[in-house]
């Protein structure tokens, strides 16, 4: 089976975050959750809020772990799709990008290589060497996403983030992010637009309160997520 | 492994740059701020209390310099995870880089201000000797010392919050039991034996004696703090390694 991406196995996960003196307790995040996906496959996952759909990406991006269970992804590199994280804005647009990709796991030379496309795809033009402390937040969103995508892991994991920016910008992006999601990448996409999962999706995951409720082709999944969803006569 | 350290080292310059082009006086700042501290110590302590005495201010700096770099670190690097709490939800990396970048970023300044000190301590009266050439194992030293302190409160305070609300306190207490401003060995023997348990304040009398004694730092206790400095870092690193994915849950 060297051809898996991604295997999660049994997972559970309880969260206790912490708390005042003397409040105990945590919540059922994930439960016996276990799921396969093939390298140059999409998988989507769909559930209401709170399902564990976040918390799942999470898991498998390697930033947090799972109380029972097991996760891997065969020594790839797995992360989130993140606009923006550790951005420091009184640093210019240039300076973030190469940080965002060093914390994204690239080299400082590959980073510093990818510069001119991200410049160019964000269509900042001067303001990319400006700080990002004078950037409205659609500029800020822009930068971003052009980072994000040009930092490219072996597999990509988005939440719910498929467009940024203004009308135009949003269409672009989108655009770019559909050719990566089905050109040959490993992809997990949460996400509640049932367009975009029909359209990207190979399979699908439905996840209610943290259990697996279905795993299968894309058609049959959705289908019985959406009655489910329908209020009951 | 190369790859992080290259990281703390581009976000600690990073961070350098943007505190330059955040104030108006950018660099100046590091030295006036010493300078400011100083001067309260000096009011007080020589002009009001008259307890100074000569060569008070070279004395009173060569604690001070050190120590600002100390203070502000452990008391930046417990708020660090907090600090990134955003990035640690988002992406995974290594939680020991944060109180790391904090220490380095600490480290740079201390620099730019240790030559100052040295360039003030010979128009005040103490020219270069040789024993400043010990001056680089009496820095490693206290870079061990910080560093190993800093990521250990970086650990702990996630999972502590309420610590915050008296870690500054204990750091004021803390420097005021280091003999900043004044000499321990003017104490009775029975005190300075407490005082000698007080590693910041060995570490001040290291510097003391390269800097204004002319004379080489006690070899005994330079090794000791810095194997201090080790343990309390391989400490931290262990516990940040097992520990490394409860942070984002702990934090969030």
């Amino acid at each position: 089976m060297s051809d898996l991406a991604v295997a999660v196995d049994k997972v559970s996960l309880t969260l206790r975050p912490r708390k005042a003196l003397g409040r105990t307790g945590g919540h059922v995040v994930l439960s016996d959750v276990s799921l396969s996906l093939g390298r140059g496959n999409t998988l989507g996952i769909v559930g209401r809020n709170g399902a564990g759909k976040s918390t799942l990406l999470r898991l498998i991006a390697g930033i947090i772990k799972p109380d029972k269970g097991t996760v891997s992804c065969f020594g790839l590199r797995a992360s989130l799709l993140a606009l923006n994280a550790g951005v420091l804005p009184h640093l210019s647009g240039r300076d973030n990008a190469i940080m965002s990709g060093m914390l994204l796991g690239l080299s400082r030379r590959s980073i510093e290589g990818l510069l001119d496309q991200i410049k160019e795809f964000s269509e900042l033009g001067e303001y990319f060497d400006q700080p990002v402390s004078t950037y409205s937040t659609g500029m800020r969103a822009r930068l971003g996403f052009s980072t994000a995508l040009q930092v490219d892991p072996d597999i990509i994991l988005i939440d719910e983030i498929l467009g940024v920016g203004d009308a135009e910008f949003r269409l672009k992006s989108r655009q770019a992010l559909r050719e990566k999601i089905l050109s040959d990448k490993t992809v997990v996409l949460v996400s509640h637009e049932q367009a975009a999962i029909r359209a990207l999706c190979d399979r699908v995951l439905w996840i209610e309160q943290g259990r697996v409720q279905e795993l299968g082709p894309v058609e049959e999944v959705m289908c019985s997520y959406l009655k489910a969803l329908q209020p009951k006569p | 492994m190369t790859h992080y350290l290259e990281l703390i080292r581009y976000r600690a310059l990073a961070e350098l740059k943007m505190e330059l082009s955040r104030l108006y006086l950018g660099m100046l700042w590091w030295v006036f701020e010493p300078i400011l501290y100083m001067t309260a110590f000096y009011v007080v302590f020589d002009l009001l209390f008259q307890r100074g005495g000569e060569g008070f201010i070279g004395f009173l700096l060569c604690g001070l310099v050190p120590w600002k770099w100390f203070g502000s670190a452990i008391s930046n690097a417990s708020k660090s995870l907090d600090a990134n709490a955003a990035l640690i939800r988002q992406v995974y990396v290594p939680k020991i880089i944060f109180p790391a970048i904090v220490v380095l970023t600490g480290f740079y300044k201390f620099l730019v201000v240790l030559v100052l000190l040295m360039g003030f301590l010979w128009v005040y009266g103490y020219p270069p000797n040789s024993a400043w050439v010990a001056l680089p194992l009496v820095v490693l030293v206290n870079f061990m010392l910080v560093l190993g302190g800093a990521s250990l409160m970086a650990f702990f305070m996630p999972f502590l919050p309420d610590l915050k609300m008296v870690l500054d306190n204990m750091l004021v207490l803390l420097m005021f039991l280091s003999g900043i401003f004044f000499d321990i060995r003017q104490l009775s023997v029975e005190q300075q034996g407490w005082f000698e348990l007080n590693p910041v304040a060995t570490l001040f009398t290291l510097y003391r004696t390269v800097l204004l004694d002319a004379e080489w730092p006690l070899w005994g206790d330079l090794f000791g703090l810095g194997l201090l400095g080790l343990v309390l870092f391989v400490m931290s690193f262990t516990l940040f390694r097992r520990y490394d994915r409860v942070f984002p849950i702990v934090i969030g």
